[in-house]
């Protein structure tokens, strides 16, 4: 007998349930059919993923034998092609989550998104479309896929917007280094203030959704990626220049207070986890530090207590996240 | 005996079992449900996120505690830091884990948080690695594998009985596999190559054995026992695969070929083959996994050895082959009545804060059951993860 026929017989001598619902639920049992839902799910996205990568580099390799322009034109094509199915078969535009019930069309508009960017970046490379501003290209397809997202209501499209407009400031970052200084050298702090601007800038574009109430299902992507990025960057800080290392404690510090905020509206565990995470990092690194100016053995016997405890109080916050989260609220 | 509390246990397969079958109608409230439903006791679960990072805050918590421990025993008894020493000191750390585990688990209602499983996997790696060095086993020897081996099984074994930890379990047979690889071993290296006349029919055993004992009466042990049956799935193909079997001739006779490799080449291509259409024909989701998740080595392997096409044309040829196939199958899924569908399962990802949902409303007597409200308590930002419901 199954499993879960075993379950409901059992169930069923437990008075849990009548011998009439025991019956349908066998009955029920029997009928059942093995979904394959999430396998096909799965594989089609992996096709996918497959199929654009290997373009990718399809055209990377063969650059020289292809007609550009034949390429060009099926690599556009295939992408007006794709959107022309979203806008054709999507529900229309909403600030609310929208659901569409076809499998594919998820997968149609990831498709378009990435062959979008693939088409973008062949652009520039091969007719340098934007001069000699690399950057544009990232920044034209990021603000694409932005628009993508909203209007067809992707939360992967959106994640890969939100990676292209990080490598934007990445690439906007590194020529200015090059002017800078006589060697050609990836110093700390550009880096570290084009992070700032784009956490700060990503944490509004979230808070923007939020108080407009624009997918607010959307907010969440916002924020991890804002946090993860401006706690990161202020940890960078601390660990690389010790005459502004007190600063980025402080901004640390602000950074993780408005997070946790963020964490306790959202109830989120895992923004809670990296705001956690990014402040007992800090924290520990600044206890080792003064510790370690002192007398050697009794440093380490003291690290030792510190590790034990420190990791049991994150223990206890992450058992009881929940009630940390109201007694915050009193 | 099962450290954990089990009238608890059967709390949560039944609350589970009642919450997926309220969700897809098939039973509605009454009364003596209600009080059933009250009177039982359960454990909560937590999502995957939850689990992980509990698991990587108290690992480091317990090895800072043993490390500690360690240092100020040796350093106010004043004692010689031998390797021995240090090991004998190792195992009974361990020891005294576990016992702290048990008296943890007794007193918080913890089953399966991270924090449980990290002290679990603490103890025992501290147990076995003390122990392999105060014996001063020799690890190049293969009487000293065997040993390594056999201490392995016995340990994990009764790990995976008390705790009933699906990592444990896993690991108990990849050493139950390697018992019988060292006894031919002993006997003459190149006897390994026909290591899958005994590999294969021993999984096929344990698969046999596990399917005896899977019964309502031994739920506790499911997750171990479906771990124990992907393992000894992976194993028989390893067993096969023929990179595998070419690098051990390498290894052990510095053979640059082998005989017999069409028929290797074959048995790996058509193990995971095989896998994905017995899980189909016999609705055996854990082979399924098996067979898509061996496709890949299969690949590798075969593009390894015969490099027919340049990789990226593989991707995109593969790529639109999967596409294809997918929409060919959901198309006829959709379309067509048969003992599949492409239609999600109901009882899915039912997080901890779902099935209260589900389980408070249906405990009002009177009330239809409402319909499952999205759970705010899952971790991640593209829909989470829960614990995947299977039975």
């Amino acid at each position: 007998m199954k499993y879960e026929q075993q379950l409901a017989e059992r169930l069923s001598d437990l008075g849990a349930i009548t011998s009439d619902e025991k019956t349908t639920i066998i009955q029920n049992i029997q009928k059942q059919k093995f979904s394959l839902h999430w396998e096909l799910r799965v594989l089609l996205y992996i096709g996918i993923s497959m199929f654009t990568g290997g373009i990718g580099v399809f055209i990377y390799n063969n650059i020289g034998s292809i007609g550009h322009i034949i390429l060009i034109f099926l690599l556009f094509a295939s992408c007006v092609g794709c959107y022309a199915y979203a806008f054709k078969k999507g529900l229309p535009y909403s600030t609310e989550a929208v659901q569409h019930t076809n499998p594919f069309y998820d997968y149609v508009v990831l498709l378009g998104g990435l062959l979008f960017v693939s088409s973008q970046g062949y652009l520039q490379f091969q007719f340098e479309v934007y001069g000699n501003q690399w950057s544009s290209a990232t920044l034209v397809s990021s603000f694409v896929l932005f628009a993508t997202a909203f209007r067809f209501d992707h939360k992967g499209v959106l994640s890969i917007a939100v990676s292209l407009f990080a490598a934007f400031f990445g690439l906007v970052v590194t020529p200015l280094e090059w002017m800078q200084s006589t060697q050609y050298e990836v110093g700390d702090s550009n880096y570290i203030q084009a992070a700032l601007v784009l956490g700060i800038l990503l944490y509004g574009f979230g808070w923007l959704c939020r108080n407009r109430n624009i997918k607010l299902h959307f907010v969440m992507v916002f924020m991890q990626f804002a946090a993860n990025i401006l706690l990161i960057t202020m940890l960078s800080g601390i660990f690389s220049s010790e005459s502004a290392a007190f600063m980025y404690t402080m901004g640390l510090f602000i950074g993780g207070f408005v997070f946790f905020k963020e964490a306790q509206k959202a109830e989120s565990f895992a923004l809670l986890l990296s705001v956690v995470l990014a402040v007992y990092i800090g924290v520990t690194y600044w206890v080792f530090k003064i510790l370690f100016m002192g007398d050697g053995l009794v440093a380490v016997y003291v690290s030792f207590i510190y590790i034990i405890a420190s990791g049991v109080g994150i223990i206890y916050l992450l058992r009881n996240h929940k009630k940390v989260f109201r007694y915050a609220t009193v | 005996m099962l450290q954990y509390n089990t009238d608890k246990l059967d709390g949560v397969l039944f609350h589970q079992a009642l919450s997926k079958w309220i969700k897809q109608q098939w039973i509605t409230s009454s009364p003596a449900q209600s009080g059933y439903i009250r009177s039982t006791l359960s454990y909560s679960k937590y999502d995957w996120l939850k689990r992980l990072g509990l698991y990587i805050v108290t690992l480091i918590a317990a090895q800072s505690s043993v490390g500690f421990a360690m240092l100020f025993v040796f350093q106010v008894f004043q004692v010689d830091p031998e390797v021995k020493v240090m090991a004998g000191f190792t195992a009974v750390a361990g020891i005294a884990l576990i016992f702290v585990l048990n008296k943890f688990i007794k007193q918080n209602n913890v089953y399966k948080q991270g924090t449980d499983d990290a002290w679990l996997h603490s103890a025992l790696g501290y147990i076995y690695c003390g122990l392999i060095l105060v014996l001063d086993i020799d690890i190049s020897t293969h009487a000293g594998m065997l040993f390594a081996a056999i201490s392995l099984l016995c340990l994990t074994g009764f790990a995976a009985y008390q705790y009933s930890d699906s990592f444990v379990s896993a690991i108990c047979v990849i050493a139950l596999n390697f018992i019988p690889l060292y006894l031919v071993s002993m006997v003459a290296q190149e006897l390994l190559f026909f290591s899958v006349l005994l590999i294969v029919p021993l999984n096929l055993l344990v698969i046999r054995t596990i399917n005896k004992y899977n019964k309502l009466e031994n739920h506790y042990w499911h997750g171990c026992f479906v771990v124990g049956k992907v393992m000894a799935c992976v194993m028989m193909y390893v067993s096969v695969n023929l990179y595998v079997i070419r690098s051990l001739a390498y290894e052990l006779m510095g053979a640059e070929s082998i005989p017999l490799q069409p028929l290797f080449l074959g048995l790996t291509i058509a193990t995971p083959l095989v896998f994905i259409t017995m899980a189909i024909r016999k609705k055996l989701r854990y082979l399924l996994y098996c067979g898509l998740g061996l496709l890949l080595p299969t690949v590798a392997t075969v593009r390894y050895y015969y490099s027919v096409m340049p990789v990226e044309l593989a991707c995109l040829l593969g790529g639109l082959i999967l596409i294809i196939i997918c929409y060919v199958a959901i198309r006829y899924l959709r379309n067509n009545e048969s003992a599949y569908t492409f239609e999600a399962d109901p009882d899915e990802n039912l997080s901890s804060a779902e099935m209260l949902l589900i389980l408070q409303q249906f405990g009002k007597p009177g009330e239809p059951p409402a319909p499952t409200a999205d759970s705010k308590f899952n971790g991640g930002s593209f829909g989470g993860g829960g614990s995947q419901g299977d039975f």
